[in-house]
């Protein structure tokens, strides 16, 4: 049978990583797929039609443990989980030129007022409680990384003083920081998984 | 016994932009080798260098580049009439081509400089940055020169928001939106014309490397540097010095490649998956040099020596974990000092 070509296009929930985007690759490398364009929370791809179904597709992206997004208040979530990592996990948060005050209004173009109501409608936690776990996981990375202190790692995460970062982190993970980092199999979260319980 | 000795030095604009001219004079001046007169080359009368005591011995007015580079040589010649130059140190990136073309000219009268070659200085401007990383096998964010408003209606189709829109000599301002970068083009070519530079927005920490090339292959000091602090117009407030091998193995590679000669700065982003993108090269010791000589390579030391001929051994270590962070300072002058360099065109302190 002729193959019968469509395109369709997918804005993607909990795709925030550059993981997640080799992982879509690696599920859409047959024949029957061509991508055309991926990144961070959306993918363009060409398939068969008379070989797969879009709900096939959808089935198919979300045993990822993705989702599809139609609602566009869904939408300018995913974007703010996006720029949250991108601050926290990529820019360091504090170290770059910028601001961190400002990058999540300047690029998402909304007041953070909105931001933070909509953040509560969607999930299942607060806008400051999802950056704080974002900032506790990738505290956890800097330290593991040994390559800045614990004073540095405070002020690169936005922390006034080495106190409240270490009283934070003990409230959050169970562990002093000191005990973090004796321990053999260190507890971490994926960027994926955090908001979706209110841990 | 210390060597006497004239060094005549720009970029003495102790802003918040800074020029690297006092940091260049503290490392001369901290030097075991050379007992310096300096002479301070300005272009405004109120550049904070000239008026830092204990920095400058003497200063002069010079035109700006833009007058003409006859100008600008004429006045320097007529300076070295009366103070004698033994070593020119332009810190300006403006200033460069200039001195660069002109370097035979001054070396005639026996003003020595120690300035890259003007291929080196301009296979590694801004808008040549995408054929430069091909060319040395490193990585830069994709970058377009632009020279109108029609060009930022069509960026979205190469580029995502945020984005860096760039100066051709300095600046750097990010931009959210078209309309910011409209905005930044139109503030960045009404000061340093065009081309206006638009570059990839990579996320990661900037990472900096100061170095000095001998002009045959070797690197006789590098430094890196990760920022703290950076101020809006993208500038180290604050920053400590690293311990990276991959940063110094670009550094030691491109110069032995380009066989770069003179003081350079790397300006590089470490992702968070740890690739580096070069993002830009100052073909000149950066503002911060100071925190290099902190760490025991005195850079502004060794390129005088370079320039008088002298045969430089290597920096092979340097301390990890010095920190410098810059202030502003009150200076109380007098408005006589001000005149004497407005009526005179000089003035020693």
């Amino acid at each position: 049978m002729k193959a019968e070509k469509k395109t369709i296009e997918f804005l993607i929930k909990n795709m925030l990583t550059k993981c997640s985007i080799k992982l879509m690759q690696r599920e859409f490398s047959s024949d029957i797929f061509k991508i055309e364009n991926i990144q961070l929370g959306y993918i363009k791809l060409k398939y068969d039609a008379n070989e797969i179904t879009i709900n096939g597709i959808v089935e198919k992206i979300q045993q990822l443990g993705l989702d599809i997004i139609i609602d566009p208040e869904e939408k300018l979530i995913e974007e703010i989980k996006l720029a949250i990592f991108e601050l926290i996990h990529e820019m360091n948060n504090a170290s770059s030129i910028a601001k961190k005050s400002e990058y999540l209004v300047e690029k998402l173009n909304i007041s953070y007022q909105r931001m933070s109501k909509l953040f509560s409608k969607h999930e299942k936690i607060t806008l400051e409680r999802y950056i704080i776990l974002n900032k506790i996981e990738k505290i956890k990375e800097l330290i593991d990384s040994n390559e800045y202190t614990l004073s540095e790692i405070a002020y690169l995460m936005d922390y006034s003083s080495v106190q409240y970062l270490s009283n934070q982190f003990k409230k959050e993970t169970g562990f002093s920081v000191s005990e973090y980092k004796t321990l053999k199999i260190k507890p971490k979260f994926s960027i994926e998984e955090l908001g979706k319980s209110k841990l | 016994m210390k060597t006497k000795i004239t060094i005549a030095i720009t970029g003495l604009n102790n802003t918040d932009n800074p020029g690297p001219g006092v940091p260049v004079i503290r490392g001369i001046r901290e030097s075991e080798a050379f007992d310096a007169r300096i002479i301070g080359l300005a272009y405004e009368n109120l550049e904070p260098g000239i008026y830092i005591p204990g920095i400058i011995d003497k200063t002069y007015q010079i035109p700006y580049p833009s007058a003409g580079s006859d100008e600008l040589m004429q006045r320097i010649f007529q300076i070295h009439e009366l103070e004698h130059i033994d070593v020119l140190i332009p810190n300006f990136d403006a200033e460069l081509f200039t001195f660069i073309i002109g370097k035979e000219r001054l070396a005639e009268k026996g003003i020595r400089t120690f300035l890259p070659t003007l291929q080196q200085f301009e296979e590694r401007e801004k808008t040549n940055l995408p054929e430069y990383g091909e060319k040395y096998k490193i990585k830069v964010p994709n970058s377009k020169a632009i020279t109108s408003y029609h060009d930022i209606n069509n960026l979205r189709q190469e580029f995502d928001y945020p984005l860096l829109v760039k100066g051709k000599f300095y600046d750097a301002y990010l931009a959210y939106n078209p309309e910011q970068v409209i905005n930044h083009f139109n503030k960045i070519s009404a000061k340093w014309g065009l081309p206006v530079i638009i570059q990839e927005f990579v996320k990661g920490t900037e990472v900096n490397v100061i170095a000095l090339g001998d002009g045959n292959g070797n690197t006789i000091g590098a430094v890196p540097m990760r920022k703290q602090y950076i101020t809006d117009k993208g500038k180290a407030w604050g920053g400590i010095t690293v311990s990276d091998q991959k940063m110094l193995d670009i550094t030691t590679k491109l110069i032995s490649e380009t066989k770069w000669r003179g003081g350079m700065e790397l300006e590089m982003i470490k992702t968070s998956q740890g690739d580096y993108y070069l993002i830009e090269i100052n073909p000149r010791i950066p503002a911060w040099v100071y925190l290099a000589i902190g760490a025991g390579q005195n850079m502004p030391e060794a390129l005088v020596q370079m320039a008088l001929g002298k045969e430089v051994k290597p920096f092979t270590k340097y301390d990890i974990g010095k920190m410098f962070i810059r202030y502003s300072w009150d200076m109380i002058g007098d408005i006589s000092q001000f005149e004497q360099l407005s009526i005179n065109g000089e003035l020693e302190l």
